[in-house]
C-alpha cells in the first residue's frame, strides 16, 4: 500500500531534521576550538626590512690624513671623500688576512702612518675563522703606512700589524696623496698648557667662577680631541624633514596583534597606543617602551649586542641611508645572567661630517636578554634646504664657558671637600655638531650649529654665536626659553 | 504506537534540538564558532584558587562574549554648567588655583579638575540630624533625587556598588553603561549620610561610540580569575573573590579622546577591585579600594 502524501512529507521533514541536527551537532562539538587555539590574539608577525650586513652597521668614526706637522684632515659621515675612502678600505675588513703576511711591530715603517681611521664605537672583525685574530674583534683603529710595500697596522685589545702588496691600495694611495692640497679645514690636537704628565693647568682658560680657589680646578683630556685650526664653514642652518611614516606597519610590528593596541590622542595631536604592556607614542618623535622587560641581565657579546640592536632598528621602522650608529655600551658592570643592566645603542645623522644631535634627534635602543625596552627614534632626518654658510672658528672661550657652567651647576658637588674627583675633570671631547631645536611645521624641523663639549659623562651644548651653554636632557627648556 | 504517531514524536523531538542547537550558534553575542569556558579552564582555575588560599564566592559567567574597544572624550562639563547645575541662584565664591577650580557656596564646595572631574561636598556636620538609621534603598532614592535635581541624572545610569559605611551613611556607585555593559571609568560617586548627600564625586565620559570591526572574543572569566591569581601572591588567610562582571575601563587620561577595552573586573573580597584586560589579559591597575 502507498503511503499518504502527508506522511511522505513527515518522512522527508524527518529526514532533513536529522540531518541538519547532525551538521549543527557537529558544529557546536568540533567547531568550538579550545580558548588557547583561537586566533584571536596571534596575527601574522611583520617587520620592515632585513637586518643590514655586519660590515654595514659600524663606519669610521673619523677618518684622519696627516697633511703637515702636526695638523690633519679630518673626514666624516656624510662627507663625500670619507664615503669614497672607506669604499676602498672595507673590503679589507671582510676578507681574511693572512697569517703569511703578518708581520712584527719593529717592521713598520718609522715615519707616521699616511691614513688613520679611528672606529668608535669598534668595528667587530668577523674571527670566526680566524681565531689568532681573537684580540682584534673590536677593531678601534687601523692605521696605513704606504713605503715600499703597504703596511697596515690594526689596534684593538691587541695590536697586529700586515705586510700587503702596494698594487691593492694603488687608489687609496692616490686619494691620500690629494689631501696635500686640498682646501679641507685642517685640525689638530687640542693642548692646555700642562703642570704634570695628567692633569692640565687651565689657568689660560680664564675661568669666571664664583668659587673659592677657582686655581685649584684641574682639567684632564682622556683622549685625542682635534680642534679646526682656522675657521670652518658649516650652514646658519639645516632643514630636518619628517619622514613618512608607515604607522599602521608599525603597529603590525611591534603589538602581537596591533587591534588589540588601544589609541589615545592627546590635545597636542600625539597619539599613543598601548596594549597595556607596551606603549607606542608617536609626536615629534617615535617611542616605543615596555617597561615589563626591564630589569634583566644582558649578556650579549659585543657582536651580538650589535646585531641586536641592527635588528630592532631595522624590523621597527628601518634604517635609512645616512643614520649612523654613533655608540653602543653596555650600561652597568653586570653582564651576567641573573645581573641587571642594559645595552645602549645611539644613532645619529651627519651632514656634510656634522652629526645632528639632541634629544629629539637620535635613535636610541634599550635592551637587555628579555628584549627591546625602550626605543626613541627622531623622524627628522637632513634635507637639502639650508640657510646661508657661516665660519666658525675655534676659541678656548668655548671650553671655558663649558667649564664654567659645568661648575656652576655642580656648585655643590665642587664645595665638598670630600669629594676629590670634583676638583679634577674629565675632559672626554669637543666637536662642531647640528642641534635639532626647532620645530618649524608638522614636517619640518630645524637644526642649528653648536659646540659639543663632554665634561666627565655630561653634554653641554653651547650655541656657535653667543656660546650660551646648555645641558642635553634639558634642551626643552632651553628651546621654549 | 503507529508510524504516524512515532514521526510526529521523532519531528518534535528534533525540532526541539534543531532550535538548541541553532541558538548555540546563532544568538546575539554567541560567536558560533567561538571558545566557551572548557573544563580544563575551569579546573586550572579551581587549582589557582586553592594554590592562592582564594574562594569563588560569586558566580562564574560561562557564556563566551564578543567584545571591542569603546572610544571616549573626557567629560563634557565646564565649570560654568556645573555652577549653574550645583549652585543656580546662589552666591558663589570662585578661587582659581593651579590645578583646579573652587567654587563655594556656602556650606557646600565644587572642586573641578580641568580634565573633567570635579567633587561635590557638603561641609556642615551632619551628625545633629535625624538619629534615624538610613537603610540602603533609602540612600539610593536620595541619591537619585539628588541627581535629579542638580539635572545630572542619565538615562544610560546603572547602579553599582552599595557600601555601608555606618549605619547612618552609604555610599552608592552608578555607573555609565554602553551597550549593556557598564564602564567602569565613568561614574558617579555618591556618600549619603542621615538625610542628604554630603559628597558626589563625578567622571562621567562622552563615549563616541563602539569600533564594531575590531569586534572579537574576550577572554574567558576563568582565564581572568587565574591571571590574576598569577599576579598576586597567596594569601595567608583565605579570601573571596565576590564578584566577576564584564564591563570596560581604563585609566582616567588627560586626553583629547582614547579607546577604553573591554575588562573583567573581579572583586575580591567586597572592597579590593582589579580589572583584567579581556582580550590579553592583564592586569589594568594596581589594586584599587572603592
Amino acid at each position: 500500500m502507498a503511503p499518504l502524501p502527508g506522511e511522505k512529507l513527515k518522512t522527508i521533514l524527518l529526514v532533513v531534521l536529522v540531518l541538519t541536527s547532525l551538521v549543527m551537532t557537529y558544529l557546536v562539538w568540533y567547531g568550538m576550538p579550545p580558548y588557547e587555539e583561537t586566533e584571536v590574539v596571534f596575527q601574522e608577525s611583520f617587520f620592515f626590512e632585513e637586518p643590514k650586513e655586519k660590515v654595514e652597521t659600524i663606519k669610521p668614526e673619523q677618518i684622519l690624513i696627516p697633511v703637515e706637522e702636526e695638523q690633519k684632515v679630518i673626514l666624516n659621515q656624510q662627507q663625500e671623500k670619507y664615503e669614497q675612502i672607506w669604499t676602498e678600505i672595507k673590503p679589507l675588513l671582510e676578507e681574511n688576512l693572512s697569517e703569511e703576511e703578518q708581520v712584527g711591530s719593529d717592521q713598520l715603517p718609522e715615519d707616521d702612518a699616511c691614513l688613520m681611521v679611528e672606529f668608535d664605537p669598534p668595528f667587530p672583525i668577523e674571527i670566526e675563522h680566524i681565531p689568532y685574530l681573537a684580540g682584534l674583534n673590536q677593531l678601534m683603529r687601523l692605521e696605513f703606512y704606504f713605503a715600499s710595500e703597504t703596511f697596515i697596522r690594526l689596534e684593538g685589545e691587541e695590536e697586529f700589524q700586515y705586510e700587503l702588496p702596494e698594487d691593492d691600495f694603488v687608489e687609496l694611495q692616490e686619494m691620500v696623496a690629494d689631501f696635500e692640497d686640498s682646501d679641507l679645514p685642517r685640525y689638530e690636537l687640542l693642548e692646555l698648557e700642562a703642570d704634570n704628565d695628567e692633569n692640565e693647568d687651565i689657568e689660560d682658560l680664564d675661568l669666571d667662577l664664583d668659587i673659592e680657589d677657582p686655581e685649584e680646578i684641574e682639567l684632564e683630556i682622556i683622549q685625542d680631541i682635534y680642534l679646526p685650526v682656522e675657521e670652518v664653514e658649516m650652514y646658519n642652518y639645516i632643514d630636518l624633514m619628517r619622514e613618512d611614516l608607515a604607522l599602521e606597519e608599525l603597529l603590525q610590528a611591534v603589538f602581537v596583534n596591533h587591534k588589540l593596541a588601544r589609541q589615545i590622542e592627546e590635545p597636542d595631536g600625539t597619539l599613543i597606543f598601548t596594549d597595556g604592556e607596551k606603549g607606542l607614542r608617536v609626536s615629534k618623535y617615535l617611542e616605543y617602551t615596555a617597561p615589563k622587560l626591564e630589569g634583566s641581565a644582558a649578556t650579549h657579546s659585543y657582536d651580538g649586542a650589535i646585531q641586536e640592536a641592527n635588528e630592532f632598528l631595522c624590523y621597527y621602522g628601518g634604517w635609512p641611508d645616512g643614520l649612523y650608529l654613533d655608540a653602543i655600551s653596555r650600561t652597568d658592570e653586570t653582564g651576567i645572567p641573573g645581573g641587571e643592566g642594559y645595552f645602549n645603542a645611539r644613532w645619529r645623522y651627519y651632514h656634510q661630517g656634522y652629526p645632528v644631535v639632541g634629544n629629539l634627534g637620535e635613535t636610541e635602543v634599550k635592551f637587555n636578554d628579555r628584549g627591546l625596552y625602550f626605543y626613541q627614534r627622531t623622524l627628522f632626518a637632513p634635507g637639502d634646504s639650508t640657510g646661508e654658510k657661516k665660519n666658525i672658528s675655534w676659541n678656548k672661550k668655548v671650553l671655558s664657558r663649558a667649564l664654567e657652567f659645568y661648575v656652576e651647576q655642580n656648585i655643590e658637588e665642587y664645595i665638598n671637600e670630600d669629594n676629590e674627583s670634583a676638583e679634577s675633570f674629565h675632559l672626554e671631547d669637543i666637536y662642531l655638531a647640528y642641534h635639532l631645536e626647532d620645530f618649524i611645521e608638522n614636517n619640518l624641523a630645524r637644526a642649528y650649529p653648536v659646540w659639543v663639549v663632554e665634561i666627565e659623562g655630561e653634554v653641554i651644548y653651547l650655541d656657535v654665536s653667543e656660546l650660551n651653554p646648555f645641558w642635553r636632557g634639558e634642551e626643552d627648556e632651553y628651546i621654549e626659553s | 504506537m503507529n508510524i504516524s504517531k512515532a514521526k510526529n514524536v521523532l519531528i518534535l523531538a528534533f525540532l526541539v534540538l534543531n532550535i538548541i542547537l541553532a541558538y548555540q550558534l546563532l544568538a546575539p553575542g554567541l560567536s558560533g564558532l567561538s571558545a566557551g569556558v572548557t573544563p580544563e579552564e575551569v579546573q586550572r582555575m579551581e587549582e589557582k584558587l586553592e594554590d592562592n588560599n582564594f574562594e569563588l564566592a560569586s558566580s562564574l559567567p560561562h557564556r563566551p562574549q564578543n567584545s571591542s574597544f569603546i572610544t571616549v572624550k573626557p567629560p563634557a562639563r565646564t565649570p560654568a554648567k556645573l555652577k549653574e547645575a550645583f549652585f543656580a541662584g546662589e552666591d558663589v565664591h570662585t578661587i582659581n588655583l593651579e590645578d583646579k577650580t573652587v567654587l563655594e557656596a556656602g556650606e557646600q564646595e565644587l572642586n573641578i579638575w580641568p580634565g573633567g572631574h570635579y567633587r561635590y561636598s557638603y561641609q556642615n556636620d551632619v551628625s545633629g540630624g535625624e538619629d534615624v538609621p538610613l537603610d540602603a534603598g533609602e540612600a539610593v532614592s536620595k541619591a537619585e533625587e539628588f541627581l535629579a535635581e542638580k539635572g545630572l541624572f542619565h538615562n544610560n545610569m546603572r547602579k553599582g556598588q552599595i557600601h555601608r559605611v555606618d549605619e547612618k551613611t552609604y555610599k552608592i556607585t552608578f555607573y555609565q553603561e554602553f551597550m549593556e555593559s557598564p564602564i567602569f571609568t565613568s561614574y558617579k560617586r555618591i556618600v549619603v549620610s542621615r538625610d542628604r548627600v554630603t559628597e558626589m564625586e563625578s567622571y562621567w565620559l562622552q563615549v563616541k561610540g563602539m569600533e564594531e570591526r575590531r569586534k572579537m572574543e574576550v577572554i574567558p572569566a576563568a582565564t581572568a580569575v587565574i591571571r590574576l591569581l598569577e599576579e598576586k601572591s597567596p594569601e595567608a588567610e583565605q579570601r573571596e573573590i565576590t564578584d566577576i562582571e564584564l564591563g570596560f575601563f581604563s585609566q582616567e587620561y588627560d586626553a583629547e579622546k582614547w579607546e577604553i577595552p573591554p575588562v573583567w573586573r573581579i572583586i575580591v573580597s567586597d572592597e579590593e577591585v582589579y580589572y583584567v584586560n579581556a582580550f590579553i589579559g592583564n592586569i589594568e591597575n594596581d589594586d584599587i579600594q572603592e
